[in-house]
């Protein structure tokens, strides 16, 4: 009863600390955005012509550009605190829109990378663990170390060059919405979330492997051995149970990491998702799509890193504990 | 978008039923076999970006004229061969004192079903034409007094002065004929779906992934198009839009990074389609003082060696550029000024030397960071400038930012990368004259010489050719003395094509960007 309620306590006080960081979040987003040079209205108004000063200061006064910076962020503010995002300034099309339809796709982009790396990397550390110092061990270890150090667009760009250039198997870029065609929905993702996830697999790898050794030195270990428990029991319900949370812990900020982390991915790969947004908006100067976007992104950040660390507790029960 | 939803609903049904018969044939030959080729009627073209709006009359970039050159026509607009051809028009008149246009159209149809009249001409140009209308050649078309409207297919326009070149500037994709019922009903909404009377009609727009139009069946082409749709996907980033074509998920690519122009050339699958026609140029702020002096400019242009900057910056790609960027074929072009400068470093020290400035000076070169050709231009300029004391600080900033202080003049001199509007040697005015407003996008900052302004006045309002040659061939004269701008070189611009595309024609000279319109000749094996 007491354990529920502390977590309760513990969820609101989450996710009140969570609107104050997006609040600064906003507020860091709105003056960055209007620090830098540039004006939106001049790219709207032509690409390669004069626009008059005249259209310029009609188009800046139609999209309330002409308003004083403060007062065109209380503004956003008020409207945002009522869940309404503004318009792009480019065409007018909801804000909110945008951010629904592309949210998703960098959801599912970032998850499938996450379970790619972890199919790939929490086995490998297993069978690293296992063999401490053999051969097997060496090997992984040395491939999970260059999985860490390779670039995500040096990795992408090998992965288009070997699956679809040589090979043809896998589309290069692009996306497919799963409605229209699931088969080609998932060719098209298993580029991008692969490159996403081959660094990830092997930082999990590293992190499966040292925590593996770390309970494999405990003395229940020792004692359970001595006690005549099958090795393979030992290891699946005793000591993988045991070195979960710091893999657990790792896959978790990964994954509120990959949220910001697939702009390279999503650019190189054509995947329509919230960082190739962002990117678009912010060469366009778009500042409520800007704001928009960073908000959706920050805001998943945030909620991921709090069902991660509910997590922990539902998987230590001595955080629970410790933190009511 | 509303128009048409059910349609292409019922599309998707369709051609996924297509799609998923074909992957069940590719899987059956081989597991992994590489999707079946688009089919026989689609064209996949991957553009170099997403338009941010549709509206036809302004000039957003050339990703969006590619799309709008497939959806709209105009009463003319340039053709492959990059000679004005007829569109809507099927014939006209043009009074001798040059003051009044007679248009007759033809038996055309939007894409709504309604039949093209001069009452959609009169109000698309009025759109343009209104004082409040934001459409990039308002000032050009500016000079339309009233339009009269005698026949359903006769179209009279009256100008308060004469202006030859006005059937060049009805021919821009930004001058598209509309319908009058959906400029009333629409005319304010950029997020309309655009109605037009050109080969292809609009069909779906999925935000940041593809824009699709469809065949028009009434088109006034006939036989043509032969494509059922276009899917314009976008691909901002160079090295996908090109990993796309090796790849064959689209059939043609534009833009193509000119590193990449060698391998697109020597695959046996894909071909590249080249021309020359838009340049790199420098543009000054003449109220920075050592570029008030023509001396100075004229240095500049001696002390560049221009293959430094085509090797720096396009791949050795381009043809160096020593007098003013006129197209050969164009109005005002000359060989023997076709080279009034060259690569000469003692000419430039002695030049700098008579301007007062023996030990060069220091200046602030604006570029942007956000386009690699930009980029690497300054560099190159900035190494060959230090051969003769100048000493350029890079301003980089993104190419927002960059347009920004290009517009508000905050720059000693620039780096810019462009092209003429129009075939018609009117497009210099838009570089070199002075009048009202002196800082603008592609002016050199507050440069306004008398005699050149009263020449291009001229060359607007005379009729006859060869008069029209020699006020050009003077005007050549002044602007190689004057030197407001130095031209670095003509860079190729190349589309990527599979070599199953057949009738696609890069525009040579300016009309490069526009050779979107040449979409109503393809045709996909």
């Amino acid at each position: 009863m007491n354990a529920s309620i502390g977590a309760l306590l513990l969820a609101a006080r989450k996710l009140l600390t969570a609107l104050v960081q997006l609040l600064v979040v906003a507020t860091l987003i709105f003056s960055v955005m209007y620090i830098m040079p540039g004006d939106p209205v001049l790219l709207l108004l032509g690409a390669d012509s004069n626009p008059s000063p005249e259209a310029i200061a009609s188009m800046r006064s139609q999209l309330g550009l002409d308003q004083p910076v403060v007062s065109q962020y209380f503004v956003w503010l008020w409207n945002a605190l009522h869940l309404d995002f503004g318009k792009s300034l480019t065409n007018g099309y909801p804000v909110a829109n945008y951010v629904m339809q592309n949210l998703p796709r960098t959801l599912e982009l970032a998850f499938a990378a996450i379970v790619i790396a972890t199919l790939i990397g929490v086995p490998l550390g297993i069978a690293a663990a296992l063999k401490r110092g053999s051969m097997r061990d060496t090997v992984l270890t040395s491939l999970a170390t260059i999985g860490i150090s390779v670039p995500v667009y040096i990795m992408g760009t090998l992965l288009v060059l070997f699956f679809s250039l040589k090979l043809g198997w896998l589309p290069a870029s692009g996306y497919t919405d799963i409605s229209r065609n699931a088969l080609e929905h998932f060719r098209k993702l298993a580029l991008p979330a692969l490159a996403l996830g081959f660094g990830l697999a092997a930082s999990i790898a590293r992190m499966t492997r040292s925590s593996m050794l770390e309970i494999l030195g405990r003395d229940f270990v020792r004692a359970l051995r001595a006690k005549g428990m099958s090795e393979r029991r030992i290891i699946w319900q005793h000591v993988l149970r045991n070195a979960a949370i710091p893999i657990v812990t790792i896959i978790g900020l990964q994954l509120g990491n990959l949220m910001g982390g697939t702009v390279l991915v999503e650019a190189m790969f054509n995947w329509p998702g919230l960082s190739t947004l962002l990117v678009g908006a912010v060469s366009a100067r778009n500042y409520p799509l800007v704001q928009g976007a960073m908000l959706a992104i920050a805001a998943a950040f945030i909620l991921i890193n709090l069902v991660v660390e509910l997590l922990y507790s539902l998987l230590d029960p001595r955080i629970r504990r410790k933190r009511s | 978008m509303a128009i048409s939803h059910q349609q292409t609903e019922a599309k998707k049904g369709y051609s996924m039923k297509r799609k998923i018969f074909g992957l069940v044939l590719a899987l059956a030959s081989s597991v992994f076999a590489h999707q079946a080729l688009a089919d026989g009627g689609t064209l996949y073209f991957g553009i170099s970006g997403e338009p941010s709006t549709l509206e036809s009359t302004i000039n957003a970039g050339t990703p969006a004229r590619t799309i709008r050159l497939a959806i709209h026509r105009g009463l003319f607009n340039y053709g492959a061969d990059g000679k004005l051809s007829l569109e809507l028009a099927e014939s006209y008149n043009v009074a001798p004192d040059a003051l009044n246009y007679t248009f007759k159209l033809r038996d055309a149809k939007f894409h709504d079903g309604s039949p093209v009249t001069s009452a959609d001409v009169k109000a698309s140009i009025e759109r343009m034409t209104a004082k409040d209308s934001k459409a990039t050649y308002r000032n050009e078309l500016g000079v339309i007094q009233s339009i009269e409207t005698p026949d359903a297919k006769t179209v009279k326009l009256v100008l308060s002065k004469p202006f030859v070149p006005l059937v060049h500037y009805l021919a821009l994709p930004e001058s598209a004929i509309i319908p009058a019922a959906w400029i009333k009903a629409h005319g304010t909404d950029p997020n309309a779906a655009p109605v037009g009377a050109g080969p292809f009609k609009f069909a779906t727009w999925e935000r940041g992934r593809e824009l699709t139009v469809e065949k028009f069946d009434g088109y006034y082409k006939k036989g043509k198009p032969h494509l059922d749709d276009v899917h314009y996907v976008f691909y901002g980033d160079e090295n996908t839009r090109v990993n796309a074509l090796k790849s064959g998920d689209v059939d043609i690519i534009d833009y193509v990074p000119w590193k990449d122009a060698g391998s697109i050339e020597g695959s046996s699958d894909l071909k590249l389609a080249s021309t020359t026609g838009p340049f790199m140029m420098l543009q000054f702020n003449t109220k920075f003082e050592p570029f008030s002096k023509p001396e100075v400019r004229q240095a500049i242009s001696y002390a560049i060696d221009r293959a430094t900057v085509i090797n720096t910056a396009f791949n050795g790609r381009g043809t160096p550029l020593f007098g003013i960027a006129i197209p050969e074929g164009y109005m005002g072009y000359s060989k023997e000024k076709a080279n009034f400068f060259k690569y000469d470093i003692a000419k430039a020290k002695e030049l700098l030397a008579k301007a007062g400035y023996p030990d060069g000076f220091e200046a602030r070169l604006l570029a942007t960071s956000q386009y690699g050709f930009h980029n690497n231009t300054a560099i190159a300029v900035q190494a060959e400038l230090a051969k003769i004391g100048i000493k350029a600080k890079l301003d980089l900033p993104d190419w927002s930012g960059r347009i920004a202080k290009n517009n508000a003049g905050d720059y000693d001199f620039l780096v810019a990368g462009t092209a003429g509007d129009i075939a018609d040697p009117d497009w210099l005015s838009n570089f070199f004259y002075g009048g009202q407003q002196l800082v603008r996008l592609n002016n050199s900052a507050y440069f306004n010489d008398p005699v050149i302004n009263d020449l291009l006045d001229k060359g607007r309002v005379t009729l006859d050719a060869g008069e029209r040659e020699k006020i050009y061939g003077q005007f050549v004269d002044r602007a190689l003395e004057q030197s407001p701008f130095v031209y670095l070189m003509w860079r190729d611009q190349s589309f990527g094509l599979n070599k199953k595309v057949k009738g696609f024609t890069n525009i040579p000279g300016f009309l490069t960007f526009q050779s979107g319109i040449t979409v109503e000749n393809v045709e996909v094996e």
